[in-house]
């Protein structure tokens, strides 16, 4: 279809948009769309109208356990103990979220919580996933996440206000002052964040710092790995002990009292379905 | 594996992102988009969390277009393992990670649809359409600014001409299908169509395309 075309092409563009287009006009709209580009936005404008309207279905409760399919079809082989692996390649892991920086001068890394390390330990065995925001002289540049246990990891996110035209480089600092480091990132079409298998052998403190390709510091997280904990330990009598603040710890952080949290929020669920079943019945009343 | 996102502040900005609540994704500290980064470390509670945070808007989109709870599932389930082999392909500028799994899942469900179905939707279904969608679910209080514009702009436009775009775009309905439901000629659904989609797109705001 030539340009002469457009008219007759904008006609049909809503319904392409729509997938509502079906046999001939549908094959002469799209052959016009291969050679007008003015026709494709508008197409690709409306489409995007289009999918927004599907964000507008009501959500629904999927039949019990269907988390725990999903989650076993697309986990099948997953041990308990599984060595670190990535479900895809990782400069493919790199590319899921945008990274668009600005390196702007030396980070002062000092450590500690006072620099907004956190950590807590989650229960026996066990230690909770690390955050640490990333920071350039103080100021918060992203946010850091460490997976102590194996198969550990660290994920990277850089703030949308931050931009650079380099590539990054993200080096790992072991508490002995050794640093390692875990790739180059390419900041393609806006990407931001990334996350990247690591190798952890020591507790104390890890630095995760991102840099420019002229080696200047755009951030650094400083997080601090401890043992995990152990049955009656310390952090373990803290806990029994502080039993009045869990709820609203949990509310935050925690998944460590899911199933009770779980349970509340089926209730709450009900309460909304309830709700949802009584206006429907008055709406039909209506109609 | 557990997770700790220590200031209280990191909650708050994921719901600010459009985090849905509910489920295990509501205990961790992850926004959808650092979450779904995350499920390249092969994590099963990464998985869970997932999963847990999305499970009702997948299942929500798969189960008004297919009708069919057990079917629903199916595609539900398929959706969220395309979106597994296929996370590379979401981009950020182009919308949310939860519009991303509804967009899968409508294509899915579609698909499923017209394998199965020969009959086009029930008409008495069709009368649900409209309320159910405009009306802003009230546990929805972190719903998008544009959502809410969306619904606001279906509502005002001629009912008939919101039911025409509804028909289509959920259901993925032709011309030919919504003119022999509505009983009114090809044409007319056709102009439904286009007056209706045309007025929404109109009244929304410019797509960003620059994700700053």
């Amino acid at each position: 279809m030539p340009d002469s075309n457009c008219t007759e092409c904008m006609e049909l563009a809503p319904e392409l948009a729509l997938n509502a287009l079906t046999g001939r006009e549908r094959a002469q709209v799209l052959a016009h769309l291969d050679e007008c580009s003015r026709c494709r936005e508008a197409v690709c404008a409306l489409t995007s109208t289009a999918d927004e309207l599907l964000t507008l279905v009501p959500e629904a409760e999927p039949p019990p356990g269907f988390e725990k399919r999903v989650v076993a079809a697309v986990m099948p082989d997953e041990p308990a103990s599984a060595p670190c692996r990535s479900r895809w390649p990782m400069a493919t892991a790199a590319s899921l979220l945008s990274l668009s920086l600005v390196g702007a001068g030396w980070l002062a890394g000092s450590a500690g919580p006072a620099n907004g390390s956190s950590y807590q330990q989650a229960g026996p065995g066990t230690r909770s996933v690390l955050y640490a925001p990333l920071t350039n002289h103080s100021q918060e540049v992203g946010q850091a996440y460490l997976e102590p246990d194996q198969p550990s990891w660290v994920y990277l996110s850089l703030s949308a206000n931050v931009r650079t035209d380099a590539n990054l480089r993200c080096t790992l600092t072991d508490p002995d002052g050794a640093s390692a480091s875990l790739g180059t990132f390419a900041l393609d079409h806006g990407r931001r964040a990334w996350t990247i298998p690591v190798s952890l052998q020591r507790d104390g403190k890890i630095v995760a710092t991102v840099t420019d390709d002229a080696g200047q510091v755009i951030g650094s997280a400083n997080f601090t790995r401890t043992a995990p904990a152990t049955p009656g330990t310390q952090e373990s009598a803290k806990k029994d002990s502080n039993d009045s603040s869990h709820d609203d710890h949990d509310r935050h952080h925690g998944h460590h009292k899911g199933k009770h949290k779980d349970k509340d929020k089926k209730k709450d669920k009900d309460k909304d379905k309830k709700k949802d079943k009584d206006k429907k019945s008055h709406e039909d009343d209506d109609n | 594996m557990r997770f700790l996102a220590d200031p209280n502040r990191r909650s708050v900005r994921a719901e600010k992102k459009g985090r849905a609540p509910g489920g295990v994704g509501a205990g961790v500290g992850l926004t959808d988009d650092a979450l779904l980064a995350g499920l390249g470390t092969g994590e099963s509670q990464l998985a869970q969390a997932f999963v847990g945070r999305f499970q009702r808007a997948v299942f929500g989109i798969a189960y008004r277009v297919v009708g069919d709870s057990g079917l629903a599932e199916d595609v539900a389930q398929q959706a969220f393992e395309h979106a597994w082999r296929h996370a590379e392909t979401y981009d950020p500028r182009r919308g949310s990670v939860r519009g991303w799994l509804v967009r899968i899942t409508h294509n899915l469900a579609v698909d499923a649809v017209r394998m199965r179905r020969s009959a086009p939707v029930d008409p008495h279904d069709l009368q649900e359409y409209l309320p159910a969608i405009l009306r802003t679910p009230e546990h929805d209080t972190l719903a998008e600014e544009k959502s809410t514009q969306l619904r606001a702009v279906l509502a005002a436009i001629p009912r008939e001409q919101a039911r025409a775009v509804i028909m289509a775009s959920i259901h993925a309905m032709t011309a030919h299908e919504i003119a022999e439901i509505e009983k009114i000629p090809l044409g007319t659904a056709k102009y439904r169509i286009r007056a209706g989609l045309i007025k929404l797109h109109s009244a929304l705001p410019a797509p960003r395309d620059d994700y700053a």
